[in-house]
């Protein structure tokens, strides 16, 4: 489903993705992480067609999204931690319009229970300026679900919700992998991505220094077996001590 | 405290004036700030400009006219409900400040002080473009002279914004103290207004402007009106008062005054915080719609009863026109577009049949206003590429091919503008058929309304197509929401722009321009079919060049990133 080969992404000099390759298949989930300044978002980025890569190639859905950039977001949905809606269209508004864009014909059927999904059937009739930010999210959220995306790329998706809403986006997420769709989820919330992800991408300043399942890592690593998600995660992206001299 | 807010206002405003001169390292702010001064000096600055002062277009009675205008703006802010942001605050002070343990007197302070840098930089800028006649020296006097009748102003829509909150806060009290301010408001509007009404006979047998305002100056000189117009003469007067002992005599009451108010702002009651905070949200939020919708057409949508509906298949580009249409219908813009081809209508029904001058008027006013939509509507409705650029993040996910985008959302701003002039042509051709023209025949103009509608859509689309192009290909030449701020160099680019895309323009109409005169040319035996043969090869013509720029430029847009249009 993605498939992502010696990605690499230049900022002039400054090499912010380098030379990453994975590739996730159906019914799994990727957790992406790594501390701030890793390269996350610039590879979720690429991933989903907004920037170039420098160099290397990302496949979703058999799309190369260079070549075939229509195809590739036709099959994928992006949802950022900061959502983008238009002020001037209400929330079923936003899913008519996703609608028309992915040319899904039952919109109008998939619309209530998808409102249902993210508890925004009360708002339907309303402005996306007027929604709190958390109802922002989730509208956001259901846009990216609307066409039944076969390939999903989270970046922190759980900003702004509230307890009820994180758990739901949980099961939703879960539920789509389940349904056969690949899912990168970038996330600083560490259970989450225990809880969700059937293996891990860890990034550091651009580069990839962990990947596999938590017992696939551990494994090439012995030092770290029985450490908690979060101690794991703080050694494996701990900066090295510089050299001598240097 | 006070330090404190000194230090957070002026190291804001170094760091303000450090970032716009760093700018100006960048060739494309240099050159147009250049150009920009030099606008400025041939207009404004030029010391053998020979423009007439105010004094002398009004037979010299302008200054006594200045305080009824001062009253009706008062008047107006209390009327109409004033600007509830005049007390925003940045999102940052609300964070940051009102959880400080400082005093309400203080924010409130400080919330005068911080406008004070805008009112100073205005004064100056008014002390500089409006001289009144035989002035040459005292600017700095004048300066400040300004500054006083702006700082009350200022002051003013503050207090309105305070006293309608205390209203909505504290109920009955505060909707008597609310009722108490309006009906004086009301009570010197009444002064003034009586004077005048009895003055209306000799208003209207007043020949010109300048009889016009000694009529009202002699009304205003006679009491109620001197009475009610006495503290707005007050603060006025520095500005008409000689340099030296003159001035600082009318220059103390109106600081004084000015002190007043201050006192009367400060001493507000708890319900400050509450509508400041509140006042802070709404401008957040017309900020953020400013940034989305980028500047001029930014229109805050209050609700969504007016729809249109939308098909779930067809071609997917048609979402981003549905979506802009959307906005057009629910921002009002519809409606204020509609307004002068409906209002020649109306004057066509009432006038033109009534008397052939009236007919030219409305003929005139329409054509030219079709003409003028034509070259200024593509720089002011920015319902299109420009505003989306802003979203390119969004833009880039969506299943669209560049080209499609751009043509879509050229086609958001070039038809409800080619729709807007189409309707203001046949009100022209209506106002005609009720005058003496006779070379407008029922079959030239059937040739017009047939031949207009490629063509106005082939120009529109020409129009709109150079400047999303120019803000696509250009990004840092067009200005890009509110964070860009004004200045001279703002100025500048405008115009720059402008210049760029007349002579692209002239570019594109080359062949269509010429394959409409020769099509009337070699068909001027028959005139009408000249005009819609050319306009259909024209329009058609200028239609395929848009297609054409669509294609390039959506190639530039599918590699164009988010960084390099923000950056």
């Amino acid at each position: 489903m993605i498939r992502v080969d010696q990605l690499t992404r230049h900022y002039g000099d400054f090499r912010a993705v380098d030379g990453l390759s994975f590739a996730v298949g159906p019914g799994e989930v990727m957790g992406l992480v790594g501390p701030n300044g890793a390269g996350k978002t610039t590879t979720l980025r690429c991933l989903a067609g907004i920037i170039a890569p420098s160099s290397g190639t990302v496949v979703i859905a058999e799309h190369d999204i260079q070549r075939d950039p229509i195809g590739a977001k036709r099959a994928l949905a992006f949802i950022p931690d900061e959502p983008h809606l238009f002020e001037h269209l209400t929330v079923e508004e936003h899913l008519r319009f996703i609608g028309r864009l992915y040319g899904v014909a039952d919109v109008e059927a998939r619309i209530g229970p998808l409102l249902d999904e993210m508890e925004l059937t009360e708002k339907r009739r309303v402005l996306s300026t007027e929604l709190s930010r958390g109802m922002k999210q989730k509208l956001a959220i259901a846009c990216g679900l609307l066409h039944d995306p076969s390939v999903l790329i989270l970046d922190e998706p759980l900003t702004g919700l509230d307890p009820g809403g994180m758990r739901r986006m949980r099961a939703t997420i879960l539920a789509r992998a389940r349904a056969g769709a690949a899912v990168v989820l970038s996330s600083h919330l560490l259970t989450l991505v225990e809880e969700l992800c059937t293996s891990l991408f860890v990034v550091r300043r651009g580069r990839c220094v962990a990947s596999g399942t938590v017992a696939e890592i551990v494994a090439s690593r012995p030092g770290l077996a029985g450490l908690s998600i979060e101690e794991l995660f703080m050694a494996l992206t701990a900066e090295e001590p510089a050299a001598p001299g240097a | 405290m006070i330090g404190t807010f000194a230090y957070l206002i002026l190291a804001s405003a170094r760091n303000q004036l450090r970032a716009r001169v760093a700018r100006l390292r960048n060739p494309r702010y240099a050159i147009a700030l250049l150009i920009g001064v030099t606008y400025l000096w041939f207009v404004y600055l030029r010391p053998s400009h020979d423009r007439p002062h105010t004094d002398e277009l009004f037979g010299g009675g302008v200054a006594a006219l200045l305080p009824l205008l001062l009253l009706a703006f008062v008047a107006w802010t209390w009327l109409s409900g004033g600007d509830r942001t005049a007390l925003a605050f940045t999102q940052a002070e609300v964070t940051l400040l009102f959880t400080a343990p400082v005093s309400r007197r203080t924010l409130v302070l400080y919330r005068i002080a911080r406008t004070q840098l805008k009112i100073v930089l205005t004064s100056l800028v008014w002390t500089l473009l409006f001289q009144p006649a035989g002035a040459g020296s005292g600017a700095l006097l004048r300066a400040v002279s300004y500054w006083i009748v702006l700082s009350s102003v200022n002051l003013n829509r503050l207090g309105v914004a305070l006293v309608r909150a205390n209203g909505d806060v504290h109920g009955l009290r505060g909707a008597r103290r609310n009722g108490l301010a309006i009906g004086v408001v009301v009570a010197l509007v009444a002064m003034v207004a009586y004077p005048i009404a009895t003055s209306w006979p000799l208003l209207k047998e007043a020949s010109g402007p300048a009889a016009m305002t000694r009529v009202m100056t002699d009304a205003l000189d006679r009491p109620p009106a001197t009475w009610a117009l006495f503290p707005f003469r007050l603060v006025l007067a520095p500005l008409s008062a000689a340099p030296g002992t003159a001035w600082l005599l009318a220059a103390a009451p109106a600081l004084l005054l000015l002190a007043g108010m201050v006192l009367w702002v400060v001493g507000t009651d708890a319900a400050f915080e509450e509508s400041a905070a509140e006042a802070s949200v709404v401008q957040a939020r017309r900020i953020e719609a400013l940034r989305a919708r980028r500047g001029t057409t930014a229109t805050m949508v209050r609700n969504a009863s007016r729809s249109i509906p939308l098909r779930p298949t067809g071609r997917p580009a048609v979402a981003l026109l549905w979506k802009n249409a959307m906005w057009f219908v629910r921002s009002g813009t519809l409606r204020s577009m509609l307004l002068p081809p409906l209002g020649g209508v109306l004057s066509v029904v009432l006038l033109s049949s009534r008397s052939e001058n009236a007919a030219f008027v409305v003929a005139g006013v329409c054509g030219v206003v079709a003409g003028m939509l034509l070259l200024v509507g593509p720089m002011s409705l920015r319902n299109d590429l420009r505003n989306e650029l802003l979203h390119l993040s969004l833009l880039k996910t969506l299943p669209l091919r560049g080209r499609d985008v751009v043509l879509a959302e050229v086609a958001s701003s070039a038809l409800p503008l080619a729709g807007a002039q189409y309707l203001l042509l046949l009100v022209t051709l209506l106002s005609l058929a009720f005058t003496s023209v006779t070379a407008l025949t029922p079959a030239i103009r059937i040739a017009l309304i047939i031949g207009a509608v490629p063509l106005l859509v082939g120009l529109n689309g020409a129009v709109s197509m150079i400047h999303n192009g120019i803000a696509l290909l250009f990004p840092g030449w067009v200005r890009l929401g509110v964070g860009d701020g004004g200045g001279i160099e703002t100025l500048g680019l405008g115009m720059m722009n402008i210049a760029l895309a007349l002579a692209m323009l002239a570019l594109m109409l080359l062949v269509p321009v010429t394959v409409l005169t020769i099509a009337v040319a070699l068909l001027r035996a028959r005139l009408a079919v000249g005009i819609v043969v050319g306009g259909l090869l024209a329009g058609a013509l200028l239609i395929t060049e848009c297609m054409l720029c669509a294609r390039a430029l959506g190639g530039s847009l599918d590699r164009v990133e988010p960084l390099h249009v923000q950056g």
